[in-house]
């Protein structure tokens, strides 16, 4: 995609360019994958990312140079909104929302060229190694090494929860290179090949009974010394530049609004509504998923005026997370003894599954900083309350 | 099974021990995972192995093997809950039992023996989700001539096997009659609970029943069958509370071990008050499990039963579903797999919360005795 072609979305006003995405997405995007309660695999979405990519929109943020779409940053929460709105399902993307801007801001000049154009086609898929399994919320813990072994280093240890290792071509890893060295400042940023020699991957399946991440092992794994991102022992600083306005995302309403609306084909189709007790605790979700989507346009606002974000954001995430889960376990509540039971019902003509809504939402407090850490954040750099 | 010179008290501790080696020997939790994992199926076996404890006939007449008490069901299923057993035990032997051992039809006897012996039952009585009483029930009696016919739908009905105990609503009232499940005319279609087991939904189309399937008369049936239910929730709120315990005492192991930051994670005063509050909900729910059992044991009242035992429901259903959700929390990622028991303890929780009435439907009732009360 060249740059002049990136140029008119920039032109078009925003209806236009909403109404433009949403006709291709009717158009081409299978109703089957879309507003689907579920991660999905790479080989459901696949037939449906070429589409995208033939038409240049895989990298809607990044720069058209690098063959994105050149979004403004108003343009692209548009572009995510329309996509969260119309349920369009989320490819493996973590070399779209993580690899490609660290490259862009980091990389050499060898690197971008090498890693960036396959990822914009969606020929190569990327998934993130940084947890392991002593290393959580405490990331900069962690113990992979990586020896330095003249022309190439070697790898040695295990990542765990890696979403989709197991549909990726690369994963982009922290190690340790330095022992010595304070917990943050010997760590660098690896791209590994997933077909090299000694890397094993084992899915593990979910509560929601999906293998949705796993466990990835290293064993003498030689990786050529130009995969090194930056310079030795920076991973960590780059891995935390990282966390730009992208951070709003996790905050978004919309699986709560997901959420919120099953509930309502639920209680439509049982006749919930004419039930005071159900009433009263359905406006209040109403309300929360009102006032979140209200709190999120602000912050929507900040990042569309070109303003950085705060630690501030963080609040998005706690509450987003927090009334995502309360939905659905009224949810459940609200199927009776049908909400213990494994599968969709039909409910009216709508179907709904309770308890796979209850089980996809309970890691959400958990992954991209859990509740507690952001609540912790949140005390320190926002309240200003001292350090424990 | 313990003699009858042992006062009540002995008898509960007894049931509690070996409630606590069946737990440990037959690794009751891997057995939950392998009905979880592989097919939910009820294993008679099972059931063969609690009637040789006793436990199949323990709420049953005396004569029968039985004549103990909500105590000492209680402080079984509590140890049972632990070990995430139990479950088919309460839907498939107590509940049938103490509602045939309450009737005097033709069959009752017969039912009684075959449920001491180990054979599972099960009940059907409910029209739809949270209908808590059997007079709701949607199976009709239709007599034509000699013949005797069951028409209708029952949701919600234990898989347990091939003997049913069907509430139908007679030309009189509610009656109580055994059913083969194989009958001609009767139609099953089953699903999974969160747990693995199977949960059915059944269509009568003139099945036919004798005089000699009658298990509860009009006049005695419903009232039967309301106190079995009742005191079903009461078993089942035991059984949730020994859930909780169990998730409770595993977390609290898992916060003394896990490391972040340097620090074990129970050092977080964050996690440390969450624990606190989770624990706080346990006590309060053998608090109300104690109190439930002294009503209901003494309980001529048919209405001071239902409050009783839906004051225990809501308060273990809710309970129980807090603290294995924070349990994952508290785990972090690890909870969330499939590997890790804890999975095993959330659907469970799940599972008994909902069968039998949730938190949401026992609020309903429990308010609605108050308010009559307060009228009155
Ligand atoms: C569905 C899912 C997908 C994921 N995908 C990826 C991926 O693709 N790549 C990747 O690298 N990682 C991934 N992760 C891992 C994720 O980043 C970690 O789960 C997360 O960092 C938490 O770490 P942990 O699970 O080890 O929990 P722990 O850090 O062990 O936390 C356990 C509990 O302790 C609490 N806690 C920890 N520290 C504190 C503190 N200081 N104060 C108060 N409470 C504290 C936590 O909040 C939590 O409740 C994924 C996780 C999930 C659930």
């Amino acid at each position: 995609m060249s740059e002049i072609d990136a140029l008119p979305y920039d032109a078009m006003d925003e209806a236009s360019f909403r109404a433009m995405l949403r006709d291709f997405v009717e158009a081409e995007c299978p109703a089957e994958i879309r507003h689907q309660p579920r991660r999905m695999r790479r080989a459901e979405v696949e037939p449906w990312t070429r589409k995208l990519a033939d038409k240049g929109w895989i990298c809607p943020g990044w720069p058209a140079q690098f063959g994105g779409m050149g979004l403004s940053v108003g343009k692209l929460m548009a572009f995510q909104e329309e996509f969260d709105r119309l349920g369009v399902p989320r490819a493996p993307d973590m070399g779209v929302v993580m690899l490609g801007p660290l490259l862009m801001r980091f990389g050499s000049d060898a690197q971008r060229a090498r890693y960036l154009p396959p990822i914009t086609r969606a020929e190569e898929v990327w998934c993130q190694g940084y947890s392991e399994p002593n290393a959580g919320s405490d990331l900069a813990a962690l113990r992979t090494e990586a020896r330095d072994a003249g022309d190439h280093y070697v790898v040695n240890g295990q990542k765990t929860w890696t979403t989709l290792a197991q549909d990726a071509d690369f994963i982009f890893l922290l190690v340790r290179t330095d022992k010595a060295a304070k917990k943050q400042e010997g760590i660098s940023f690896l791209l590994v090949d997933l077909k090299t020699p000694g890397i094993t991957r084992r899915p593990i399946r979910t509560l929601s009974d999906e293998e949705e991440f796993c466990e990835v092992f290293f064993d003498d794994v030689a990786v050529p010394k130009e995969n090194l991102v930056g310079a030795p022992n920076q991973g960590w600083t780059m891995a935390k530049a990282l966390l730009g306005f992208e951070r709003i995302f996790l905050g978004s309403p919309k699986q709560s609004q997901g959420a919120l609306n099953r509930l309502e084909a639920l209680a439509r189709g049982t006749g919930a509504f004419g039930d005071t007790g159900f009433l009263d605790r359905y406006a209040q979700l109403n309300l929360d998923v009102a006032h979140l989507a209200q709190l999120y346009a602000r912050f929507a606002d900040q990042v569309k005026r070109g303003e950085p974000l705060g630690a501030d954001v963080s609040i998005l995430k706690i509450f987003a997370t927090a009334t995502y889960q309360r939905i659905t376990e009224l949810t459940v509540e609200a199927a009776g003894e049908q909400g213990a039971l494994l599968g969709p019902a039909a409910y009216g003509n709508e179907s709904v599954d309770p308890l796979a809504m209850f089980y996809l939402a309970r890691p959400a407090t958990i992954y991209g900083g859990s509740s507690e850490i952001q609540r912790g954040i949140v005390a320190k750099a926002v309240l200003g309350l001292p350090d424990g | 099974m313990p003699e009858p010179s042992d006062t009540p008290d002995d008898i509960a501790v007894l049931i509690r021990e070996s409630a606590v080696s069946h737990v440990a020997a037959e690794d009751t939790v891997g057995r939950a995972r392998r009905l979880r994992e592989i097919d939910g199926h009820l294993d008679q076996e099972a059931f063969i192995a609690w009637s040789r404890l006793g436990w199949t006939a323990m709420l049953g007449p005396a004569e029968r093997g039985g004549g103990l008490g909500l105590s000492e069901a209680v402080a079984l299923h509590e140890e049972l809950g632990k070990g995430l057993a139990g479950g088919p035990l309460i839907h498939g032997a107590h509940v049938p039992m103490l509602a045939a051992g309450a009737c005097t039809g033709a069959a009752a006897s017969r039912v009684v023996a075959s449920i001491a012996e180990g054979t599972p039952y099960a009940l059907a009585f409910q029209p739809s989700g949270g209908a808590l009483e059997s007079h709701a029930t949607a199976v009709r009696l239709q007599e034509g001539g000699s013949v005797l016919r069951l028409q209708g739908a029952a949701h919600y009905v234990p898989s347990h096997g091939g003997h049913l105990l069907v509430a139908a609503r007679g030309p009189a009232g509610l009656v109580l009659y055994h059913v083969d499940a194989r009958a001609p005319g009767l139609r099953r279609t089953t699903a999974r609970a969160a747990d693995g087991s199977h949960v059915s939904s059944l269509v009568f189309d003139d099945v036919r029943v004798a005089d000699d399937d009658l298990v509860g008369r009009t006049g005695e049936a419903e009232r039967a069958l309301d106190a079995a239910l009742d005191r079903g929730r009461i078993i089942q709120s035991a059984l949730l509370l020994g859930v909780m315990r169990a998730t409770l005492a595993r977390t609290l192991d898992y916060l003394k071990t896990r490391k972040q930051f340097g620090k074990t994670i129970g050092a977080f005063q964050v996690l440390q008050h969450r624990a606190v509050d989770l624990y706080v909900q346990v006590e309060l729910t053998a608090a109300a499990l104690t109190h439930a059992i002294a009503l209901a044991d003494t309980a001529q009242d048919p209405v001071l039963l239902a409050g009783a035992a839906s004051s225990a429901k809501v308060r273990a259903s809710e309970a129980a579903l807090l603290v294995t959700r924070e349990a994952i929390q508290m785990h972090g990622a690890i909870a969330y797999t499939q590997e890790h028991d804890i999975g095993l303890f959330l659907n469970q929780a799940l599972t008994q919360a909902a069968a039998l009435g949730n938190a949401a439907a026992h609020r309903r009732r429990y308010g609605l005795i108050v308010a009559r009360q307060i009228a009155a």
